[in-house]
């Protein structure tokens, strides 16, 4: 294995977390970020002309949207790679974005109900939006069930990796269903229309908030992709642990 | 004002979410550091781990 | 196994090779109290996780049965909802419309007001309290029903509906709303 070289290096200097210079950099910088944008999109920039206070849960709202859903484009790519190259890399790189992804798009829908009754009046209605939104949290949690099956790895990578891909497809559905179908939601916000309108300290609000959570995701993923591979060493090595045992058992 | 009370429910939820999410990983990465060999804590060269 | 610990013990490196040092009854039957790993689990661990695919499966399929049939129609326009009336009949529908400047009074149990939409107007009568944002031009949708004669709409929920239109009227909102204000106190 070509991992033999780095053995000793690794062996001084072990790690006994996930962190690295890497993660302490971007978890610097959202602190900071998450800093500014609490006094800038709670107290600096003003009211809404037309939302009212409220605009202040989209600076939380279309960043959380956004990296949930540039999670679940890596969980497609890395789905794709891992079907093409077969290893390990790509597989648990796309597992780590799927989990980080459910986690935003969770806390998407639920400042997206906070918002919704303030302004609609109500939390939910089974609109298209909100009703495609629905059916792609569910996919993705449904992706994060069928890796939490128990098989061998690669079995594992192949189911996930399909549904993976399966999934993303949802992204431009819930995307274009303001479009298509008449619901309550608003307009497209992001790549849509009412991004042109917003300036000054609401738009660096905005901008800072993507920004902010981007860096989360950064972080997030860094994180997330070596605590699945130390998961993986460590079932390998309870799996060697366990058929010891039975060997002693069986030769005793 | 009563939707003062939802926006910053909006951001607390948001924040203490990703806190508790983020806090969740790490803790897990320290424990699982302890159980896997040394040598074995990093994932070092793409490709070169081809899964049986 | 290509990834097993360096130094680890010898025989173990490569299983099929051992088996010869290996008893003949060596036990290879799962044992779920001393599982020590995810993938060396037992098949408690294998049911649940199935579960949890099952329940999400089914829970998939009764949002989508639940969207096809509320979002599809999400809610009729006024002038479609009245042109279609006899059909619809008394059955519960949401209808979309602008709020008629001037129509709304405060009555004991919530409010009554006119909502037009492309030249249809519809009077409506709704119980229950309006939702902070309601006023005059306001796009809203209303959920309820047509009452027997299809003359009035009898709603119980106005929900706020944020679009185009909205912001291009907003400029008269507030010298709308002081009128209404007006009209009501003195209605």
């Amino acid at each position: 294995m070509t991992t033999t070289a780095t053995t000793s290096d690794a062996v001084t200097s072990a790690p006994t977390s996930t962190g690295s210079t890497a993660t302490r950099v971007l978890g610097a910088a959202s602190l900071v970020g998450i800093a500014l944008l609490v006094v800038f999109g709670v107290f600096v920039s003003p009211p809404d002309k037309e939302l009212g206070e409220t605009i202040r849960i989209l600076y939380m709202h279309v960043p959380t949207v956004s990296v949930a859903y540039l999670a679940f484009v890596v969980t497609a790519v890395g789905s794709a790679m891992y079907l093409w190259k077969r290893t390990e890399f790509w597989d648990l790189l796309a597992a780590s974005s799927a989990e980080i992804g459910v986690v935003f798009f969770g806390l998407t829908i639920l400042n997206g109900m906070l918002w919704g009754k303030i302004t609609w009046g109500v939390f939910w209605r089974w609109e298209p939006r909100l009703t495609t939104t629905a059916v792609l949290f569910l996919t993705y949690i449904g992706y994060l069930a069928v890796r939490a099956v128990p098989a061998s790895p690669r079995t594992r990578g192949t189911r996930s990796a399909v549904v993976g891909l399966l999934a993303v497809v949802n992204i431009p559905i819930v995307h274009k269903a303001v479009d298509w179908w008449r619901g309550l939601h608003q307009e497209r916000t992001i790549f849509g229309t009412l991004k042109p309108e917003i300036q000054g300290t609401q738009a660096f609000a905005a901008y800072l908030g993507l920004m902010v959570f981007l860096l989360l995701f950064a972080w997030l993923l860094i994180h997330r992709f070596r605590v699945a591979f130390l998961a993986e060493r460590a079932a390998e090595s309870g799996l060697e642990g366990a058929i010891a045992e039975r060997r002693q058992e069986a030769g005793q | 004002m009563s939707s003062t009370g939802y926006i910053v429910a909006a951001w607390l939820v948001t924040f203490g979410v990703t806190a508790g999410y983020s806090l969740w990983v790490v803790l897990r990465g320290r424990r699982l550091s302890q159980e896997v060999p040394p040598e074995q804590r990093r994932w070092m060269t793409a490709g070169s781990r081809g899964r049986e | 196994m290509s990834d097993t610990p360096l130094g680890g013990p010898g025989p173990l490196d490569d299983p099929e090779s051992s088996d010869a040092e290996t008893p003949d009854h060596f036990d290879l039957t799962p044992r779920t109290a001393a599982a020590p790993s995810a993938r060396a689990a037992g098949s408690g661990r294998k049911w649940l996780a199935l579960g949890g695919v099952g329940v999400v499966v089914v829970a998939l399929g009764l949002v989508l049965f639940n969207g096809l049939q509320s979002a599809s129609t999400f809610f009729y326009n006024v002038d479609e909802a009245v042109a279609q009336q006899p059909d619809l009949g008394d059955s519960r529908i949401r209808m979309q419309g602008n709020v008629v400047p001037g129509s709304v009074r405060s009555t004991s149990d919530g409010v009554d007001f006119v909502i037009k939409y492309k030249g249809a107007q519809v009077p409506v009568r709704h119980v229950g309290d309006p939702p902070e944002l309601f006023g005059p031009k306001i796009p809203v949708v209303l959920e309820g029903a047509f009452s027997a004669d299809g003359e009035q709409f009898r709603s119980d929920e106005i929900l706020i509906r944020h679009d185009a239109t909205y912001d291009e009227e907003n400029k008269d909102r507030v010298r709308e709303a002081d009128q209404d204000a007006q009209q009501r106190a003195s209605g």
